[in-house]
């Protein structure tokens, strides 16, 4: 046998043996009885058989061809395969940390509720702390898409793993995870090709493509005129980069706000608050922006009229952060980007109410239990049951936790993070939440 | 750059990938006048609506047609650097254009002994492609990296 068939088999023989402990790995996932999602496994168990499979096959190929382009390009698979086992290895871990909930079996319930009304199709949800400070998706759908398209398997039957992280410190503040909704958006985008739909409403592409040529040529030429190199296919590629994740940002915004109404924004505040409001990444526009945008939707629905009566001096602050940073005059970059994210705005806000369908949160929904809910907070008592016997909404029980405590004269804005912060009204809150969801089922015939 | 972008980046990049060098496997066949299977066909009209999309000379923001997972910014950027590698005094875009309208001769099986040559620089591109693809995906594996947190371009981040 050649050298390339040594080192053919060398790579078969190590991918067996890393394939062997992966599926060990998770097959142990099997006597964890508390195992949150499993569905996961599933997923990471058909990955690993397609990788097998792809392995079989190449070794077939490598016996019929004696061409050396392909001996090398049959072991330039075999080295992809095992780079698939690291990427599964990565996720069977996600899996295997989940082995408990450590948040509130409320909130684990306000979430699920929420996923049926934001997520189309079946999803199993898996909720971890993170060691991050921060939410975050991570994007399954689209991870084992890519995974099973290329080991060429089909995907199993049945839910898809939505796995979702919060930050772990925060397992009590109730009121922040309002922002789980945001996160069930990027599932929802990236599951039903949403940011494609909304570009898709741009009232001129065709005008817009020649801006995006214009914009291309500005930002070449600045960067020439500097004295740096940079290809106008690395700027195309670049500014596509940063407005599809904006879209996509924006778009999990508007679908949070749809959902829950202002309690998503009073969270979005008390949590990102602090940050600089001016500044960008490639990946997230600027607070500003977003409290901006989601501001527009908010009234829109028609929530400005409950916001600024109830929280004067409160949601004038919010107002006076919601102003959209201007790009300097030779910022070609900033100018478009902005321009275009502009455009598409009220494609965002359509997109995300059609999302969100019947389930969209109104004044109208709220204003029936609103006195009462508001009421209950403020006295202390978990807000369940309205007088109606009827359990209390989970997204009228957020709202009426935020404005029971902010509604009055004299609330100023440092007590939105305090209301945040206060782990009595939270430890009420998760309480409530949880007692809705059993007297609902009660209430069940 | 976020958790889930670098895991869908990590995963588009190995499914490039395999993309690219399946690709090169069948054009070895197609150019050995063997018969292709089903999946050589898919994996060459998959790199075919890969190039052609890339070859336009116009950009575009138009909404992207057909599977989504091919259609990620960072596997456009392996693209177009395996295909300046190649042809490093040549526009890129036309690069990919001609080797996309091979990619269509090829798939409708009609090469002609004159296209040995370009046959040869496509297989080339997509060995290119799957080499680059391996070690970036290494990267990935190894270095998550940092977000770029400002704008490129030469002009001051600007504030309100």
């Amino acid at each position: 046998m050649d050298g390339s068939g040594t080192h053919i088999d060398f790579l078969v023989a190590s991918l067996d043996r890393s394939v062997a402990e992966l599926r060990r790995g998770v097959d142990s996932l099997d006597a964890v009885p508390d195992l949150q999602g499993t569905s996961f496994p599933t997923y990471v168990r058909i990955s690993i058989d397609g990788v097998a499979g792809r392995a079989n096959d190449l070794v077939e190929e490598a016996r019929r061809t004696a061409d050396p382009v392909d001996h090398a390009s049959i072991a330039t698979q075999l080295r992809r395969l095992h780079q698939l086992v690291s990427v599964l290895h990565r996720q069977a871990g996600l899996g295997m940390g989940l082995k408990t909930e450590s948040i509130g079996l409320g909130i684990v319930y306000f979430v699920k509720e929420a996923a049926d009304a934001i997520v189309r199709g079946d999803s199993q949800l898996i909720i971890r702390p993170d060691t991050e400070h921060t939410y975050s998706s991570l994007g399954q759908h689209r991870v084992f898409k890519s995974v099973f398209n290329s080991v060429r398997v089909q995907p199993p039957q049945g839910p898809v793993p939505v796995l979702i992280q919060y930050p772990w410190a925060e397992r009590q503040s109730v009121a922040v995870h309002a922002l789980f909704l945001h996160e069930l958006g990027h599932e929802a985008a990236q599951r039903d090709g949403l940011t494609d739909e909304v570009w898709a409403r741009h009232p001129d592409l065709p005008g817009l493509d020649r801006r995006f040529a214009d914009a291309i040529e500005q930002i070449v030429a600045g960067h020439t005129a500097a004295g740096r190199s940079i290809s106008s296919e690395e700027v195309e590629t670049s500014l596509r980069t940063q407005l599809d994740q904006w879209v996509e940002e924006l778009l999990c915004d508007a679908i949070a706000t749809a959902y829950a109404g202002p309690s998503y924004l009073l969270a979005f505040v008390a949590f990102l608050g602090s940050s600089d409001h001016d500044v960008w990444t490639i990946s997230h526009p600027a607070f500003a922006d977003r409290v901006h945008y989601t501001l527009e939707l908010a009234d829109e629905l028609g929530w400005a009229a409950v916001l600024d009566g109830k929280l004067g001096e409160i949601m004038q602050w919010i107002r006076s952060l919601a102003v959209l940073s201007v790009p300097a005059a030779n910022d070609h970059r900033g100018s478009f980007v902005k321009s275009v994210i502009d455009e598409l705005s009220p494609g965002i806000r359509g997109i995300a109410r059609e999302q969100v369908g019947s389930s969209v949160f109104t004044p109208a929904a709220y204003g029936s239990a609103a006195d009462e809910v508001e009421q209950l907070v403020r006295d202390g008592i978990p807000p369940v049951q309205l007088a109606t016997k009827h359990a209390v909404g989970r997204r009228e029980m957020f709202l009426g936790a935020w404005l029971g405590k902010l509604g009055h004269s004299g609330a100023s804005p440092d007590l939105v993070p305090n209301v945040a912060g206060d782990m009595t009204l939270q430890a009420l809150h998760g309480q409530a939440l949880e007692l809705s969801f059993l007297l609902e089922d009660w209430a069940r015939p | 750059m976020s958790e889930r972008h670098e895991i869908v980046e990590l995963t588009d990049t190995v499914s490039l990938g395999f993309l690219a060098t399946d690709l090169v496997l069948a054009m070895g066949r197609r150019l050995r006048d063997e018969e292709l299977t089903d999946g050589d066909l898919a994996v060459m009209h998959g790199g075919h609506d890969l190039l052609q999309r890339l070859g336009q000379p116009q950009p575009s923001l138009m909404p992207v047609v057909g599977p989504r997972f091919l259609t990620s910014d960072a596997v456009d950027v392996e693209v177009f650097r395996a295909a300046r590698a190649q042809e490093p005094d040549e526009p890129v875009k036309a690069v990919i254009g001609r080797m996309a309208s091979l990619l269509d001769r090829a798939i409708a099986g009609s090469l002609e002994p004159s296209d040995a040559e370009a046959a040869g620089q496509v297989r080339t591109l997509f060995m290119h492609l799957g080499e680059i693809t391996l070690s970036r995906a290494d990267e990935l594996l190894t270095n998550p990296h940092r977000e770029q947190s400002t704008w490129t371009d030469p002009a001051p981040t600007s504030t309100s």
